[in-house]
């Protein structure tokens, strides 16, 4: 069942158009100098405070803790490479939580829009009006040819990325998943797992997304990635319709179910492997649960967010904070 | 692309040389540029779709260019090692690596979608376009030809679509 958004919440994770851009007067993060980008980060902190639409909070990654960064990694916030890039590298949160900008990281600027339940035309919306705003306050690298420039070439053109996380436990347990990323790497779409997909602990997650952004414009790449998430979509419906009708397969679902509802200690791979399961359930209607919540401690259960919140770095003190926390929520 | 040498084989090795000035540039099979004794550090440019980096260290293994961005100070050397430039003039000081590079990873294709406020309409840039075409056909740059052609009948026929409905 889709929302007003056309967002099917039983496959679809989240949804996320990020942006590159450069500023003209300024070598790219990996030359900058550290007086020039102090200038920058002054002269973009200026134009964010004037934007109309939203108010934004600003980081100085280097003020940022390891463990807080790392938490930041999870929630996909910021780049792994980002969350390493302390110098010069500054975070601008969105008020709304929608949007976000990484000033510095491989590219000066890297303006993401992520949601849950919206879809890509208006993270687009989103993105695109604030990339007009920087826009009218500072000149951007930009080549006829080539798009905007970005430090690495694969980026240039449009430098979008649009993807959509998708929770496609069906087509992997069909191990149909290699059928799909080659067939729709043909059409210019990459597919990967996020979390050790391919292996027993897999979350079954998996990111679609734009393989190219040079010589296609940005209503066209919204178009194929949503076609290629429809397609996709109608794909693991017709697989778990084929694979979770029997009751014994429908056990299994209940009783992955059962024992987070009542776990003292669990891993970070039995909670993935379990979490897919219990989305899946929820996705066949087998069980109440809100997907988005879920979608949520599942985060949460992340190493460095349940460090963020208290857990000491032993595996074993982590793993019992993640079963309160699973149990807190799900008994709720 | 074919190797340049015996255009039979798929080309694997870059090759960059500038004497007296003059730079020439060529993509061979491994089996020619063992032939021509430059060696192939490996076979094969392997899976376009991993990366840019695997590609270039194969296109820049052989660049004997020491070439150096005046604007940020990086090498081609380094550009090629870690597949990216170091600021916006870097698509300029080595447009010429660039411009064999970029297609493979993105085909032969000029930007199409959004442009920046700083850049004028399209419509202003076609008599620049149609120069840029003939002389890319003069000098039988054919690809670039080809490139450029669409990007002005594409300019012509979006002038034409919009004709007096955009009023901006």
């Amino acid at each position: 069942m889709k929302n007003q958004n056309g967002i099917d919440p039983k496959i679809v994770v989240s949804s996320r158009i990020r942006l590159a851009r450069n500023l003209k007067q300024y070598p790219f993060p990996s030359r900058i100098s550290e007086e020039d980008a102090e200038k920058m980060k002054k002269q973009l902190r200026e134009v964010f405070r004037s934007y109309p639409e939203e108010e934004f909070d600003f980081l100085d990654m280097e003020n940022v803790t390891s463990v807080q960064a790392g938490a930041m990694v999870e929630e996909h916030l910021i780049s792994p490479e980002f969350a390493r890039r302390k110098k010069n590298a500054a975070l601008v949160l969105g008020r709304k939580k929608c949007l976000s900008v990484m000033i510095n990281e491989e590219d000066h600027l890297r303006i993401q829009a992520m949601s849950a339940d919206s879809d890509l035309e208006e993270l687009y919306r989103r993105a695109n009006a604030l990339d007009d705003h920087i826009d009218a306050y500072c000149e951007y690298a930009f080549s006829e040819k080539y798009g905007y420039l970005t430090a690495c070439p694969t980026n240039l053109g449009t430098a979008m990325r649009a993807s959509v996380m998708l929770h496609l436990p069906a087509l992997t347990e069909r191990g149909l998943m290699d059928r799909v990323i080659q067939s729709v790497s043909q059409l210019g779409v990459t597919v990967r797992g996020i979390y050790g997909e391919g292996t027993q602990a897999g979350a079954s997650l998996y990111q679609v997304s734009n393989a190219a952004s040079l010589g296609i414009g940005e209503t066209e790449t919204l178009q194929l990635i949503r076609k290629v998430v429809a397609q996709i979509c109608e794909a693991e419906q017709q697989a778990r319709g084929q694979l979770y009708s029997d009751l014994a397969s429908q056990d299994e679902l209940f009783r992955a179910y059962g024992i987070l509802k009542e776990c003292r200690m669990i891993s970070s791979a039995e909670f993935r492997s379990l979490y897919s399961k219990v989305r899946l359930a929820a996705g066949l209607g087998l069980l109440t649960l809100n997907t988005a919540e879920l979608d949520r401690l599942f985060t949460e259960c992340q190493p460095y967010n349940l460090m963020l919140a208290g857990a000491s770095e032993g595996e074993a003190q982590r793993d019992r904070k993640r079963a309160d926390l699973i149990r807190e929520r799900l008994n709720a | 692309m074919l190797c340049e040498n015996c255009k039979k084989n798929a080309a694997t090795t870059y090759f960059k040389q500038t004497v007296n000035g003059n730079t020439r540039e060529v993509f061979l099979c491994s089996e020619c540029a063992a032939k021509l004794g430059l060696g192939d550090p490996m076979s094969g440019f392997g899976n376009f779709g991993m990366g840019f980096g695997m590609m270039s260290d194969l296109l820049g293994a052989m660049t004997q260019s020491s070439s150096v961005c005046p604007t940020c100070g990086m090498s081609l050397n380094e550009v090629s090692k870690s597949g990216r430039v170091g600021c916006a003039d870097c698509y300029d000081s080595f447009r010429d690596y660039l411009r064999r590079l970029i297609p493979r990873i993105s085909g032969n294709k000029a930007h199409a979608g959004k442009t920046p406020r700083s850049v004028k309409p399209a419509a202003d840039d076609l008599g620049s376009l149609r120069k840029q075409l003939e002389e890319a056909i003069k000098s039988e740059n054919f690809e670039e030809a080809t490139v450029l052609r669409d990007k002005i009948r594409e300019i012509e026929q979006k002038n034409r679509s919009g004709n007096g409905s955009d009023a901006k």
